[in-house]
């Protein structure tokens, strides 16, 4: 969807006087990238959408601190900054919902090896799903470093834990998802989605 | 086996994330409304209908008022008006009297004694005491049913005259609240009367009494049986006069800028009204009034409050409508004027409008989830809508000259019935700017 700068401004300025159409407008038109970003440290759609709607809750309570500058990516702009939002309420969430400890992932994972396919072959959606198969204080911390690119500082003082066990636990998630994956390559075609 | 490095590891997983179509994102509105409710609950706007109730009130308040202060304004009046005087059949004028009847405060005329002429008003711990010299009618009892009332006229003596008790209404007239005295006043003429209200007022003449009546003997009046009003504004001021004119005819220009909305949602620019009316006085305070106006009325309305003749675009729904109208307006209305001071009266009028549709514009906005879209339609179909408007208005009238007036009336439009292709009912509101030209015909 193309919006113009002054459509985004004035959904913005509908959203910073409380208006429920704007709000609205404005939902509708971040909801898929909200949610693409919940999905990834989520356990399960259900979660992803709890999420999705705390993040725009935030997002309405605190959008009169938003500043953008008059740019053509003004829309890029205020999606970063939604961003950072979506991600404080994943980390909010897990560090309500988890103790960070350190999980054997191995067994988490019951993919039976098969015949080796390139890859090319891995859709995103399974490598998506493999990262969800991740245990959470795994997984967190690789989308924490890997995709959003925080530092390992960063993380630790997120989610509440030394940036040693950080380092840990990606090590290992890196190790874990290592393992799926190229046990996917291999999977050739016969690949049945990790039931979640 | 292929083996994955960190980086190529890292690089794999971001842009599945980036590429990556999560399934289930299913946009649930209602709920976040409800969490939205419970943290940032929508305060409610200030109703625009509130503009019209106060405007409802004012006028109701203010019409009140000037009621009820034109009720006080004609008390004095009252007071101070001298009705018929009656007097006994029986009793025979006497030729020469005089009558001076006058409440002047630190007069240095001598005043005797004051009888009671009104029974009724002394059950009533009222009096009306008339001071006399003469001593032979001043020890006369209050509740007699026949008094004799004797002044002094400069040449004449006596004047003797039996008021008949009888009729207490029309004695009661003559001095309500009043203190009459019977003076000797040197120097006037006998047959004079002299009737002050006010103690300010030291003499104001008001008639005189023929000695030798030409009338039947058995009836004396006073002022030729005329009403006299006299005056407070001014000490010796003469008779306030009613004006010799009587106003029957009017005709004003008008000019009315107005706001427009329909059930209050939406508010728009300032429609414009300009025209003629033409007044007709049909009963003292009460006149006709109708006239040509020229009309422009902008509005924006809600979705649900037009009236779509044809269906929205697929996959959209209207949102909202706005625009303007031209129409020329006939109304018909009854004004009911208070009566003021000279210069400046109050008035309320009521009535109904039948409006002319001319040509409509509109920009008939659409949407639905993710666009919006306006659609313009311009309409030059005329139609009428007879009595499709009720009209309230209150206002002030200043007289400039002796014919020419100005005015201005706050008004407000109830709309009765749906007008134009979106059968929209325009409420209004606005102030009518007058100048009016009156007709005068001598009474």
């Amino acid at each position: 969807m193309s919006l113009s700068n002054n459509n985004i401004l004035s959904y913005i300025d509908g959203c910073i006087k409380n208006n429920r159409d704007s709000q609205q407008q404005l939902y509708k038109m971040l909801y898929s990238y909200a949610y693409s970003i919940t999905y990834r440290y989520a356990n399960d759609e259900q979660e992803a959408n709890a999420l999705t709607n705390d993040s725009f809750l935030k997002l309405f309570k605190n959008i009169h601190t938003c500043k953008l500058e008059n740019s053509t990516h003004m829309l890029n702009s205020f999606k970063g900054w939604f961003k950072r939002i979506i991600i404080n309420t994943c980390i909010d969430r897990y560090r309500s919902l988890h103790e960070v400890k350190q999980y054997d992932i191995t067994t988490q994972f019951t993919l039976t090896e098969n015949s080796e396919n390139g890859e090319d072959k891995l859709a995103y959606k399974e490598i998506m799903a493999a990262v969800m198969n991740l245990s959470p204080a795994y997984r967190t911390v690789f989308n924490l470093h890997v995709i959003e690119g925080l530092t390992h500082d960063e993380i630790a003082e997120a989610l509440g834990i030394s940036a040693g066990t950080s380092k840990s636990n990606l090590s290992k998630a890196r190790e874990s998802l290592r393992n799926v994956i190229q046990k996917k390559m291999n999977y050739n075609n016969t690949y049945v989605a990790p039931i979640r | 086996m292929l083996h994955l490095s960190d980086s190529e590891l890292d690089k794999l997983a971001s842009n599945a994330s980036e590429n990556h179509e999560a399934i289930g994102a299913v946009p649930d509105w209602e709920k976040i409304e409800l969490l939205l409710k419970q943290h940032m609950p929508v305060k409610k706007e200030p109703r625009r209908r509130i503009f019209f109730i106060l405007l409802a009130l004012f006028l109701l308040l203010g019409g009140s008022y000037f009621y009820f202060a034109n009720d006080n304004n004609i008390k004095p009046t009252i007071k101070s008006t001298i009705a018929t005087y009656a007097t006994s059949k029986n009793t025979p004028v006497n030729p020469g009297g005089s009558v001076a009847i006058s409440t002047p405060p630190g007069s240095n005329l001598p005043t005797t004694k004051s009888i009671n002429t009104d029974p009724v008003q002394n059950k009533q711990g009222q009096s009306a005491n008339l001071p006399v010299r003469d001593k032979n009618i001043s020890g006369q009892p209050p509740v007699s049913l026949h008094k004799q009332l004797s002044v002094h006229g400069k040449n004449a003596g006596i004047a003797s005259m039996a008021i008949n008790s009888n009729e207490p209404q029309e004695i009661n007239t003559i001095a309500q609240e009043k203190k009459i005295q019977a003076v000797n006043i040197p120097g006037e003429k006998a047959g004079s009367i002299t009737i002050t209200d006010d103690p300010s007022i030291k003499q104001a003449k008001t008639g005189t009494v023929n000695p030798v009546s030409d009338k039947p003997k058995n009836t004396l009046t006073v002022a030729d049986e005329k009403k006299v009003t006299t005056s407070k504004k001014a000490p010796g001021s003469k008779i306030n006069t009613k004006s010799k004119y009587k106003k029957n005819f009017d005709i004003s220009l008008v000019y009315a800028p107005e706001l427009t909305t329909v059930r209050f949602t939406h508010t728009d620019k300032l429609g414009s009204n300009y025209g003629f009316l033409v007044g007709y006085n049909i009963i003292r305070n009460i006149s006709v009034r109708t006239g040509l106006i020229n009309s422009r009325k902008n509005y924006t309305a809600a979705g649900k409050d037009f009236t779509l003749n044809y269906p929205p675009p697929p996959g959209y729904k209207l949102n909202n409508a706005s625009g303007y109208c031209k129409m020329v307006e006939l109304p018909l209305n009854i004004k009911y004027q208070f009566s003021g001071t000279d210069k400046v009266k109050f008035f309320v009028t009521a009535g109904l409008s039948s409006y002319f549709m001319k040509s409509e514009y509109y920009t008939i906005n659409f949407k639905n989830d993710y666009y919006a879209r306006d659609i313009t339609h311009t309409y030059n179909t005329q139609r009428n809508y007879w009595f499709s408007v009720a009209d309230l208005e209150a206002g002030i009238e200043k007289q400039i000259s002796k014919k020419l007036f100005i005015a201005a009336s706050p008004f407000m439009k109830v709309p009765l019935t749906g007008m134009g292709e979106g059968k929209l009912k325009l409420q209004g509101a606005g102030i009518l700017f007058f100048v009016t030209y009156k007709t005068a015909r001598q009474k």
